[in-house]
Formats: structure tokens, sequence, C-alpha cells
């Protein structure tokens, strides 16, 4: 994977120059940077598992893991207000995908009668019970991202980035009052549609 | 619907969250007027809306917040939270991160811990309760606990706890890395329990203990961290998913089977955690992988014993395991088991007896985890008293010498001994003679016979100083002296049998072997009449050395054998020490029902001694059952006027009083009363007894002027007894008590006040300031000043009271129940409407697993819980709660008891609250009814 080593010394310039298009997040810059953050988080989690398994310390969370993928990834050359706040917003993202294709695998695991064991520590990430509720939100999710993608990117970051309100509204460069607004919503709107795909 | 419609609906939709409930229907009218799409998908959302929030904090919690917030401050180095700054992370838990904080505005430069939970905290209901609950909390102190000192919530909704700030290892590592010895280790984890039994005896539930929240500080004191968060924080997000709460916030590796399947978490979810602590400090290791494992196996499975552990690496590694797994082999293993065990109900139920087991294996005290054998029991007791047992030992072996040579010697004197052992035969069957005559005056035989032998038993004990009649028959007078002596203990004069019973022992000391059957029996009578006096310490060993040469002498199941452990039981129950006694009861019953049959008199008598020892365990049904079979039998065999008769009944009206059928009891005890006055006299314990017991019924039936006769007679009772002891005195006073409760209920409250004051005074210097008698009557007094309005004299006094009550007769005694009441009653009074609901929902709760749902304690508390209930407003809740207190009263203790009245009138004044007066209107009837009858 040499292209991704060769990116990591680059985040920064990469969340540079997104930050000037943010919300074409179709471009080929910001697949680079999504598939560069993605990795990196499930490099760390592994690591995380094995570290904190051992320390005997099981719960495993995703906030911190965004956090420190941030740091990593910026370490070289040092990143500045604006990019880090980029960021979030994309690690939230990243967060969602790792959280989904867990738990599709997880339920493929569980169909085809467990012939391969997956690591513990990803299966660890969100408890297994889990994986079904995830899997109907993601999928909502998507529905709501169509017709209405502001309010999509809240749940995202407050959802899978583990992001408080504020830090929310500061990815996203709106206000936390907005944040709360769209959030209430989004949740209803959300609840609505997974109860009506369930009956 | 394109985005234009969509930003109305966002800001209309914030609108309405917005708007006061009841104008919410006018407000979507208004607003969606002609748009029934609109309209439509707006009533859709508010109507997830509210089932939405649980579900995403649940979702977003377990997703997001469980992470440990190391690198968080790495990017933030310093984040103000309330009136604090943070200086650095200095660890993290299951819920959030732990920071190094001071106070932003520098009053004081202290620096606390600050743990930042992630969490959010939507409704303004939620914050209150989370704040009343850390208010609570906050008032705890303890030296092993680490003080919460502040908390809140920040503007984004995550509560922040404020602590002590505790610099110090975790407990197992602080033992591992310092070497520390079994003993230094075992006294590190006494000092956890007594802080986890502080918190017991608050009635708060630590659940999630570990050894990261188990700080052990340079200087070596221990701390706990984070008590009664999770509790809090379960509490709080009460609106929340509760489930998903409680199963982020445990740790896996700690969590007791019932926080894995959410089962009920009580004290023993504690004993639990700390068992898997105590495992971690012997065996070096947690007792099950739970990564390898399925969590659900812990249900099933107990873990390899600590010291087999200990063994297994000593056998295979190089280096030497810390601890020796012999020292560890035994009673540690089991006392860590039983710790261990998944079933709650055979685990410890609190922290509290866990310590008094380990104690009893450091003082060498039999050890309750273990399985109660009688050779168990000896050698434990040999080791106790090493030297004593030694020293016994020689002492026999030096007799048994000296016989060998005298029969050696002496061939000639074989005749003349032959010829003496006769001659003693006969003076035994002449000294059985009287023994059986003199016993007569013991009222058991008596049975209501007018009692004259006191002058001949007078006149024999002269005869027997002077020395007539016995002279040289040492073994025929001490039976004598054993028979006149015991005769005299029946009767209450101590100091005469004293004398006998002593002289007897004397007698026999000479020239016997330790296991004679008389010397065992001058044993036994010396024994009992320490015990009859209240000198449990004296009487322990005593007894304790009967029973084992009895076990040597004749084995297990001889009668003889079993009379001697009954009497331990008796001692042991004296002290308190329930478990044990009821161990040795059920082995008495076993043996007696199978060598004597279900309907011999002592097997009766065994199943008595069972009921009592489950009755003082606060097992009333279970006791009333055995009384009740065990009443039947006796009256068949022994008839209705038996003493024994008359003891099973009375004991059986008292389990009826506990279980609250009053009028049951009533009913028992008015035939029983009569018959012991006749049998025993009125001046009689037993007697007096009774007269208190039926007092007890009345004044709970409301039927005060006929309780206090009874009462007044059993005060005048139990003073005029012959032989003035505390233990005689401790009851008179307890009638006293009572008395003055029914003066408080009755509404004469100078009267009472004046007898409690005077009854507290002397329960004090007679039985002790904790004296489960004297906690009692300051109980009573603290409800007496919550009626006379003193609200803050009966504050301070009941809070005084439940802490010395929990801590001396544990959570679940119907006593702690009473004073919880009382405590809540003062909450409602004092319009502290959250805390007294916790208060009596908590009571509710306890009392509901002991003394069952319609109890009317358990009804006293949920009384409380409808007045707090109704104080907040919560009028439908309180509707429900009133009605089923006001049926239950109504069945159990009549429509006119002022109990039920009381009830009645709550049920209307609710319904007025309510603004439904209809509903109210046949209740009204009902309140009417008595006076128009």
């Amino acid at each position: 994977m040499p292209s991704i080593v060769a990116a990591r010394d680059d985040i920064t310039g990469l969340l540079d120059e997104l930050s000037e298009n943010l919300e074409n997040n179709k471009s080929e810059l910001y697949q680079q940077l999504m598939i560069l953050v993605y990795s990196e988080l499930k490099v760390l989690n592994q690591a995380r598992a094995n570290r904190y398994r051992w320390q005997g310390q099981e719960n495993l969370g995703t906030t911190s893991l965004v956090h420190e993928s941030y740091v990593k990834l910026t370490a070289r050359r040092g990143a500045g207000y604006g990019n880090r706040r980029q960021f979030f917003a994309v690690a939230s993202k990243a967060m969602r995908s790792i959280l989904v294709d867990n738990a599709r695998r997880h339920r493929r695991q569980k169909r085809g009668g467990g012939q391969v064991s997956l690591p513990l520590n990803e299966e660890r990430l969100v408890s297994a019970e889990r994986c079904e509720e995830l899997l109907a939100l993601d999928e909502a999710l998507t529905h709501l991202d169509e017709r209405e993608p502001r309010l999509a990117r809240i749940v995202e970051c407050r959802c899978f980035g583990g992001l408080t309100t504020n830090e929310t509204a500061e990815a996203l460069e709106i206000s936390s009052a907005t944040v709360k607004r769209r959030w209430n919503l989004a949740r209803a709107w959300l609840y609505r549609d997974m109860q009506a795909e369930e009956s | 619907m394109s985005g234009s419609p969509n930003l109305e609906l966002e800001d209309l939709f914030a609108a309405l969250l917005e708007c006061p409930p009841a104008e919410r229907d006018r407000f979507i009218d208004q607003a969606c007027h002609g748009d029934p799409a609109l309209r439509q998908e707006v009533l859709e959302l508010l109507s997830t809306h509210f089932a939405a929030g649980p579900f995403f904090a649940g979702l977003s919690n377990d997703i997001a917040a469980a992470a440990p917030l190391e690198l968080e401050s790495a990017v933030q180095p310093q984040v103000e939270i309330g009136p604090y700054r943070t200086l650095e992370v200095i660890g993290h838990g299951g819920m959030g991160a732990v920071y190094l904080a001071v106070r932003v505005d520098g009053e004081f430069d202290q620096q606390v811990a600050l743990k930042l939970i992630h969490l959010d905290m939507d409704t303004p209901e939620i914050r209150a309760r989370f704040l009343v609950e850390r208010q609570i909390l906050a008032r705890l102190t303890h030296p092993n606990i680490a003080r919460l000192q502040d908390g809140g919530v920040t503007d984004e909704g995550r509560p922040y706890f404020v602590m002590e700030y505790v610099e110090g290892l975790p407990i197992t590592q602080f033992c591992d890395e310092g070497g520390l010895s079994l003993e230094q280790r075992l006294d590190l984890f006494f000092a956890v329990i007594a802080a986890v039994s502080y918190l017991h005896r608050n009635l708060v539930v630590h659940r999630d203990l570990k050894p990261s929240n188990i700080l052990v500080g340079a200087d070596g004191q221990v701390k706990l961290v984070d008590f009664g968060i999770a509790k809090l924080l379960a509490e709080a997000s009460v609106g929340a998913d509760r489930t998903r709460t409680s199963k982020q916030l445990m740790s896996p590796q700690y969590a007791a089977p019932e926080q894995i399947t959410n089962g009920p978490v009580t004290t023993a979810t504690d004993v639990y955690a700390l068992g898997v602590v105590l495992y971690e400090l012997l065996a070096g290791c947690r007792p099950h992988d739970r990564n390898t494992m399925d969590l659900s196996a812990i249900q099933n499975e107990m873990p390899p014993l600590p010291s087999a552990l200990l063994k297994l690496s000593r056998d295979s590694a190089k280096e030497q395991p810390l601890l020796a797994w012999r020292r560890i082999a035994g009673d540690l293993d089991n006392i860590c088991l039983t710790a261990l065990r998944p079933e709650v109900e055979r685990r410890y139920p609190s922290a509290e007896r866990l310590g008094q087991d380990l104690k009893r294996h450091l003082d060498g005290v039999p050890v309750l985890a273990r399985r109660n054998t009688l050779k168990y029991r000896l050698t434990k007791f040999a080791q106790r008293h090493r030297r004593g047992v030694i020293a016994t030992a020689g002492l026999v072996a030096l007799i048994a010498v000296g016989f060998v040579r005298e029969h050696g010697l002496r061939g000639e004197a074989e005749q003349a001994r032959a010829a003496a052992y006769k001659e003693a035969a006969k003076a035994v069957a002449v000294s059985d003679f009287l023994a059986e005559l003199l016993s007569s005056v013991d009222p058991a035989k008596a049975q209501g016979r007018e009692v004259t032998v006191a002058e001949i038993l007078d006149q024999a004990a002269k005869r027997l100083e002077k020395g007539e009649a016995l002279r040289d028959q040492v073994t025929v007078e001490a039976a004598v002296r054993l028979t006149i002596g015991n005769t005299y203990r029946a009767l209450g004069k101590f100091p005469q049998a004293k004398t006998h019973l002593e002289r007897a022992r004397e007698l026999l000391s000479r020239g016997v072997s330790a296991a004679d059957p008389e010397a065992l029996k001058a044993l036994e009578s010396l024994g009992v009449w320490y015990y009859a006096q209240g000198l449990n310490r004296e009487a322990e060993p005593l007894l304790f050395r009967l029973l084992t040469l009895r076990v040597q002498s004749l084995g297990e199941d001889h009668p003889d054998t079993l009379t001697a452990m009954n009497l331990l039981a008796n001692v042991f129950w004296q002290q308190g020490r329930l478990d044990e006694v009821e161990s040795m009861d059920r082995k008495t019953l076993e043996i007696r029902q199978r060598v004597l049959g279900e309907d011999h008199p002592d097997t009766l008598r065994s199943l008595n001694g069972l009921a009592v020892t489950l009755f003082s365990t606060a097992r009333y049904s279970e006791a009333a059952e055995m009384f009740q079979q065990a009443l039947a039998a006796q009256q068949r065999l022994l008839g209705p006027n038996h003493p024994d008769t008359l003891q099973l009944g009375n004991n059986l009206a008292s389990a009826y009083i506990e279980l609250g059928r009053y009028r049951k009891g009533e009913r028992l005890l008015s035939a029983v009363l009569p018959a012991r006055v006749l049998v025993l006299g009125e001046e009689h314990e037993d007697t007096a007894q009774s007269m208190h017991n039926l007092g007890l019924t009345l004044v709970k039936q409301a039927r005060y002027e006929e309780a206090e006769s009874y009462l007044v007679r059993a005060i005048a009772a139990r003073r005029s007894f012959r032989g003035k002891s505390s233990a005689l005195e401790s009851r008179a006073l307890e009638s006293e008590s009572t008395l003055a409760e029914v003066y408080r209920d009755g509404n004469r409250l100078t009267d009472s006040e004046s007898l409690y004051l005077i009854t507290l005074e002397r329960q004090r210097t007679n039985s002790g300031p904790e004296h489960a008698g004297t906690l009692k009557t300051a109980s009573g007094l603290a409800e007496l000043r919550l009626r006379q309005g003193e609200i803050a004299k009966a504050d301070a006094l009941i809070n005084q009271v439940l802490e010395a009550q929990s801590r001396v007769l544990g959570s679940e005694h119907p006593d702690v129940l009473q004073s919880m009441i009382t405590l809540a009653r003062v909450r409602n009074t004092q319009q502290q409407f959250a805390v007294a609901e916790e208060l009596s929902e908590q009571a509710v709760h306890l009392g509901w697993g002991t003394l069952g749902g319609d109890h009317p304690l358990v009804l006293d508390a949920k009384f409380e819980q409808v007045q707090a209930l109704r104080g907040q407003v919560r009028l439908e809740a309180a509707e429900e709660l009133a009605l089923g207190v006001y049926r239950v009263r109504a069945t159990m203790l009549g429509d006119d008891h002022p109990a039920t009245v009381s009830a009645l009138k709550l049920v209307i004044n609710i319904y007025v609250a309510m603004d439904v007066p209809h509903e109210a209107e046949p209740y009204r009837e009902l309140l009417a009814g008595p006076a128009d009858r």
C-alpha cells in the first residue's frame, strides 16, 4: 500500500485543498482522504484493541479513535484550525463506513454459520446485537441523505463521530442552535423511517 | 418534497418542541393551516420524537461514549468545564475521561479529579434528578472513599463529577509492585470492604468496583473512587434506555452475572466484584478470562480455586509465586468462591458479611463459606485454642497414666473398687429419684400445680453442706448437687445454683476421665448456667468442649451430643451468629427426624428452634409454617397447656404479627395468655412475653386502650422477677417503648414524649446506645417528633438512627425499613419530594423482598411514595398507587383502621387535585360510611 504511506505525509495538504470545496464530496480528493482516514482508523482500532485488552479494559469506542487518528495523520506537519474542523466531518463519515462494514460482515458470518471467525477486536467495536440496528440506521440515513443532506451530516458527526453539539457545529460551520434543531428533527425522521421499514 | 418546505419543517418542528404540551395542538392547527400533508408529517415526527431520543442516546453512547479520551486533551489541553479548568488527563473510565482540574475562579487552588461523562442529558427532568442524586452522594464521607465534591451538567448536556483527587495505584498493581504479603493484601482488602460496607449502609451500590477504582496511595491508604456514579447515571438516564445504559456502565471483567443479564442490581452485585478483586489479589489473575469466553458462561461455571492456580504456577513456572498456595487453600478459596457465586442468593448478601467471614478466617473462627461439618468446626476450635487443647490433652494423658500405675500396683484394691461401684450404682438410683422429685419444681413439669418444693430444696442443700447422708460417695453427691443446682437455676436463683454446680464439677474432676458422662453433665449444667445469665462468652468454651467430648465419646447422632449442639447454638443465637445457628439447627433437626421420628418431643423442639432462627432472620412465612406444624403435633402429644405447646402458640402469634396478620395473632394470643398465667403464673417471663405480644397486636389494630393495659401488665411482670438482670430489664424496656408507641399513635403526645425520653435514657444505660431495642425506641421518638411538628429534631434523629441501624442490623431488617419510612415522611414534610420518593421506593423494594407486598410496613412505605408523587404533581402515578394502598389496608386492617382512613383521604385528595370530583364521590361515601352505621 505505498499510496497510503505517501499520502500520509501529506494529509494536511489534502485537508487544506478539501476545505475549499467541502460541498463536493464526490470529488477524487474527498475519496482519497476518506480512504486514508478509514485505513488509519482501522489500524488504530486494532492497536488500541490489543493494548487495552492487555490492560483488561474492553470498552473501546470511536470518539477518541477519531481524535487519535487526527493527531497521527497530522503529526508530521501540524494542522491548522480550519482543516482540523474538516477532518472531523470526514472522519465521522469514515467511522460510519467502518461500523457499517463491520456490522454487515457480522451479519454475513452469522448467516453463514460461522465458518470464518472474525478478529475479536473488530467484533467488539459495537456489540453484536447493535449490528441490525446499525444497518437499519445506515439505510435510513441513506434515504435522509438523498432528501436532506444537511441533516445527514449532523447525524454522522453526532452519532458516528461521537462529536458534541459544539464540535459538530464547528466541523460543519453552523451554529450550535442549528445543530440541536436539526439533530432533533433528524432523529425523529430516522426513527420514523426505521419504524416504517420494520412494519 | 423540495428543499424549502423542509426548511420550514425544521423551524416548525423546533418551535413545536419549544411549545408547552398543552398548546401543541393549537400550534399545529395554526402552523399547518391548509397543508394537510405537512400537518400529517409534523404529527408523525412529534410522535416518534420521544422514542427517538433514548434510542439515539443509547446507540451513540454505545458507539462513541465508551472510549478512553486520553488523546482528546492532546488536541485540547485546557478546557473549561463549569467553574473548573482541566490541566491534564489522568485516566479514563468506561464512561469518559478523568482530568486533573482546578477551579477557574482560583478560590481554592486545590487540585481535583474531574470526570466528564459522555452521556446526553436532554431533558430538564433528567437533569433535576441527576442533581438531586448527586446531592445525596455528596453527603457521604468515609476515610476510604474519595469524596464527591461537586458535579453538574455542561452546556452540551454532559454531566461531570468533581472528586477528591487521589494519587495512587490500582490495588492489584500496588500489591504486586510492592510484593505485599498475604496479610498485607488482606489488610488493604479490609479497608476496601469497610468503604463498600459504608456505601451499602447508606443504600448506595457502587456497581463498578474494579482495581482501577480502588486506589492505594503511597501512604498505604485505600481510596475508593467513582462510587455511586454508575447508579446515579443509571437513574439519570431513566428516561433513556435503562438496559443499554447499564450495559455500558459496567466493566465486563468485573460485572456480576445479573449485570450481564440485566437482572436487579443489589449489594450482592458489589460483593461479586469484590470477589473478583479478592481473587486477583490472591491468585494474581482474574477468575474468568472474559476475552476468550462467552459471557453467559460465567452464569454457570465456577472459576478454579485460587490456590489451585497458585499451585499450578508454582509447579509449572520457574518463578516463585508471590503467595504460598497452602495458605490460600481452604477458607480463602471458599470465601472467594462464595463471593463469586453466580446465583445471587448463594453469595454473601453484602460487603459486611464478606468482611465478617474474612475476619473469622483471620481470627481462626469457623467460616460460613465452608460446609459446616462438625469435624471442621472442631478442627477450627482446636486451632484457635491450640494451647488450651494441648494442655487438656496432656492432662488426660497424665490421668490415664496414673490409673494404669494404680491399677498395676494394687491388684488387691480391685475388689473393693467393684463393691464401691455397686454401691455407687445404688446411690445413683437414689439421686435419680431425688432428681425427679426436685425437678417437678421445674415449671415445665409442674404444669400449674401448686409449687411447694422450694423448701425441700433448701433443706436438701443444707443437709449436703453438713455432709450428712452422702459422705464419701463423691459421685452421688455430685449428682445430687447437679440436680439441686439445675433446679435452683430453673427457679431463677442463680447464686445458689452456681454454688452447687461448681461443687459438683469439682467433685467430678477428681479421678474421673474427662469424657465421663457425669462429668459432662456437670460441664453442661455450668454452661447452661452461664447461658441462662446471658454470659455467653463464658458459656461458649464450656459448651464447645462439651460438644467436642460428646462427639468423640458418643458419636454425632447421640441425643446428648445433640443437646450439646443445641446449647451451643443457643449461645451463638444470643451472640447474633444466626447463620451458624441455622446450619446447626438444620443438622439437629435432620438427625432427630431420622433417629427419633417426626413426632418425638425433641424433634418438635428442634423444629421450633429452627423456626425461631428463621424468624430472627426475618423469614417469617417459612417460620410460621414450621411453628404451625410443631404446634399441631405438640397439642396432640403434650396437651394444650404444656409450656412447650404454649411457647409454640406464642411463637406462631409472633410470626403472624411480623407478617402483619394482626387479628390472627390476637386470636391465638387470647388463648395462650390465660393458659400461661395459669401454668406459669402472672410474673413469669414467658407470660410477660405473651402480654407484650398481645399489646403489640392491639396497637397495630389501633385499639390503644386495650393495648395499654396489656403492656402495663407486661412491664409490671418483667420488673417483678426474682434475680434482676440486664437481659430482663431490656425486655421490660422493650415493653415500655411499645407503650410509648401506643401513646403516640393514640395521640397522647405528651405522655408519649416523656415515656420515650425515659425509656431511651434507660436503654442507653442498660443495653448500650447501639442495641437494636435502643435504636428502635429512638426511631419511634423521631416519628413522635415529626407528629409534634419538630421537623428539624426528627430529621437529625432519624438520620442518626438509620445510620446505626443499617450498620448494626443490616439493610434488610424491618426496623431499618420502619426508619426509612419515617425519614421519607420527614422529607415529604419538608417538601423534598424527589428524595422522599427515592427513599420510599427503596423501602418498598426492600420490604417487598423480605416481608411481601401486602405487609403493613410495605404499605406504609407506599403511602409515603404516594405523598411524594402527589407533591411532585405526578397525579396519575399517585392515583394508581394510592388505590392499591387503600384496598390492601382495607382488607388487612379493616375499614375503620386509621391507616385505612388516611389512605382513603389521600385517594380523595388526589382526585380533587386531578380535578375529577366525580371520581372521588364513591370514596367520599366510604369515608362517611362508618359514621352512618
